[in-house]
């Protein structure tokens, strides 16, 4: 007997052992963040300023978790796509959406170890203290955040080519990230880069996730809420054009 | 099978969680004490009282009439109690808020420091944290290559008055409690040898406007005779210097009295200016010097060029201060720290020493440093020891009033009334 929440179950559990014997998606998913924060949040942050450590902790959690989210949609997406395995998924009794939920449990999971791994370094080794509300709040909201990044991916994944697909998303990845100020705060930038970031979904994330230490940028939370929600929708209405002209196909 | 499998999955997974957020640092709450202190002698920021007692409710000062029945008593027999002492200018990054409290200068208005560095410290200034309470301009108010700039901190800068009101509405919203104007009339004369613009005083004038429509402070730093008439003329509520190249003018001193206006004059940094060399002699003498970090004895043990100023400076600088203090304007106790010859916390007891010499009473000089920072800048809960104030203070072995270096005999330091444990700060 095969009932629908076992469906939706055992294809997300299929997904993330695939991809968790993926190492080419897995060691840089889960060691770049945590390599940049010890490189930029703890060895090169001045001594005694443990501010910087826990503001680097949030915009590095907030790269890390959009990495998974982006790639486990793009490219992999892709890959699927143009290898048909989609169209088999479509025509097999399995709901669609099942085959989407499970990338996006697989991208959580990912996330949740990269936060858990990200905040173990902060608070061993680079001295960060937050209250218990804190560090479950900057989850939660970490968490929730990929959700934007994952509807990106999506879109991306339909739309390009498998061969192109892992180079264009780390393309928009890397730079989007940079130029939101995940790697080095923004206030470091000239100003008209400042003010650009405002128009980069990963400065919102990590502008909600700052909100929660009380060290963001002093905009009011429902601007990054709506910022992020716009975001989510206008990537699933795209990702759903895109899905039903492939179905045609 | 892999459901069963999964689920197990599942489980690692989720108590993983559970057992990693568990077990990640909080950072030290700590319970605000209630208590009396009974037969000190003690200074509430304007008065002293001889065998007074002082009533402590979660870590406020309360009158002992409404303070519960029953509250444990603590004895301070032969100690001197003052309130927490207040550096009026001091810039601060780093632990500059945890050096300042080892010294008893529980509270600091930072006069430009980094936005982040605000942001993240502000708050902490109503919780009890091992550090001082931070009042902070924020982001200081100056022209594109002028004074504030040279730091390697990106800031705005202003141009226009046209444009003095939303800058100062971006500044207040960003979170500083008041704002510091840079102004020099004369900044094609290049004094201590540096290269600077300023902002015009029509500029000036508008910032001050904007920021009083807003009711806050605006303050000036000038470092001569016509900045500083300059500054009074477009309504500066405060000057954060004050300056040893000339003796202050008749003119200067009646106008700063007649509108009240109050002067931190910086005297460690102007004595070091004058090459004092008073850092060096505060390592030497005094009982707090062995708190002073490696870091704070090189800032203790470094001068300015020689060419930037002289005797002659200091001797104008410290006559300055006695004329203000002479007739009646408002002066505050306040370091520069960490300018060179300075560092916080320990250079700020040396403030108080050098206002002395300047012709004030060991009581004036202490006001100066908690009382009168309180009533100048209208904060309502630090500098004093009065009902509803914070209960920061420090405890002295021996009596201030005879000499002001007693200052310097802290046998405790309490915010909040906690009492301050070294060794956990140092630890931090
Ligand atoms: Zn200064």
């Amino acid at each position: 007997m095969y009932s629908l929440t076992r469906i939706y179950f055992l294809e997300a559990y299929f997904e993330l052992v695939k991809t968790l014997r993926t190492p080419s998606f897995v060691l840089p998913s889960l060691l770049f963040p945590v390599m940049f924060y010890l490189f930029f949040g703890v060895l090169f942050s001045p001594p005694g300023a443990s501010n910087t450590s826990a503001y680097l902790l949030a915009t590095y959690c907030t790269f890390g978790v959009m990495g998974p989210a982006l790639f486990s949609f793009g490219a992999e997406v892709a890959v699927e796509k143009d290898r048909n395995m989609l169209a088999l998924k479509q025509i097999s009794p399995m709901p669609i959406f099942a085959y989407f939920n499970a990338k996006f449990i697989t991208s959580a999971v990912f996330a949740l170890i990269i936060i858990l791994s990200l905040f173990t370094v902060a608070a061993t080794l680079a001295d960060v203290r937050l209250s218990t509300q804190q560090w479950l709040a900057t989850m939660a909201v970490l968490l929730f955040g990929t959700l934007p990044f994952c509807a990106l991916g999506l879109w991306l994944g339909l739309t390009l080519k498998a061969q192109s697909a892992p180079a264009v998303v780390n393309l928009i990845y890397l730079p989007m990230s940079f130029l939101s100020g995940l790697w080095i705060p923004l206030q470091l930038f000239p100003e008209f880069l400042q003010k650009m970031a405002f128009a980069l979904p990963p400065y919102h994330l990590a502008q909600l996730t700052l909100k929660v230490q009380g060290l963001d940028d002093g905009h009011h939370w429902f601007i990054h809420l709506g910022a992020l929600v716009f975001i989510t929708g206008f990537c699933s209405i795209f990702a759903y054009l895109a899905f039903a002209k492939q179905s045609e196909a | 099978m892999p459901s069963n499998r999964a689920k197990i999955y599942v489980l690692v997974l989720v108590s993983l969680a559970i057992f990693v957020i568990a077990l990640l640092p909080e950072p030290q709450v700590r319970t605000t004490p209630s208590f009396v202190l009974n037969n000190i002698t003690l200074y509430d920021g304007a008065t002293w009282h001889e065998n007074a007692k002082l009533t402590i409710f979660e870590g406020k000062v309360i009158n002992s009439e409404q303070a519960p029945k029953n509250l444990p008593t603590v004895d301070g027999k032969g100690q001197y109690v003052i309130p927490g002492l207040i550096d009026a200018h001091t810039h601060s990054w780093g632990q500059a808020l945890e050096q300042n409290l080892t010294f008893g200068v529980t509270s600091v208005l930072d006069m430009f420091t980094d936005i982040n560095f605000m942001r993240a410290n502000q708050h902490s200034r109503q919780q009890t944290t091992l550090q001082a309470r931070l009042f902070t301009a924020g982001t200081l108010v100056t022209s594109k290559e002028g004074h504030g700039t040279q730091f390697g901190i990106r800031i705005p800068t202003i141009e226009n008055a046209i444009d003095a009101d939303e800058f100062i509405a971006k500044r207040l919203q960003e979170g500083s409690d008041y704002i510091k104007i840079v102004y020099d009339a004369e900044p094609e004369k290049q004094q201590f040898g540096m290269r600077f613009t300023s902002i015009s005083q029509d500029v000036l004038k508008a910032v001050v406007k904007a920021t009083h429509i807003r009711n806050k402070l605006a303050v000036v730093h000038v470092m001569d005779e016509i900045s500083a008439l300059h500054a009074i003329e477009s309504g500066a509520d405060g000057l954060v210097h004050s300056f040893g190249n000339s003796i202050m003018s008749t003119e200067l001193l009646s106008l700063l009295a007649q509108r009240e206006v109050f002067v931190i004059p910086t005297n460690s940094v102007l004595a070091s200016i004058g090459q004092q060399q008073r850092g060096r002699k505060l390592l030497q003498y005094s009982p707090l010097a062995y708190k002073v970090s490696s870091h704070g004895k090189s800032g203790l043990m470094s001068s300015f060029p020689p060419n930037v100023g002289n005797e002659e400076y200091w001797k104008n600088a410290l006559e300055n201060t006695r004329l203000m203090h002479r007739n009646g304007i408002t002066v505050l106790a306040g370091t520069d720290a960490p300018n060179a010859g300075t560092t916080h916390g320990i250079s700020l007891h040396d403030e108080l020493a050098i206002l002395v010499e300047a012709g004030m009473t060991p009581t004036d000089a202490i006001h100066s440093a908690t009382g009168a920072v309180s009533d100048m800048f209208k904060l309502p809960h630090v500098g004093k020891l009065l009902p509803g104030f914070h209960a920061d203070m420090i405890m002295l072995n021996e009596d201030p009033r005879i000499d002001i270096k007693h200052t310097q005999t802290i046998v405790k330091i309490l915010l909040s009334g906690i009492e301050i444990n070294e060794a956990e700060l140092n630890d931090k």
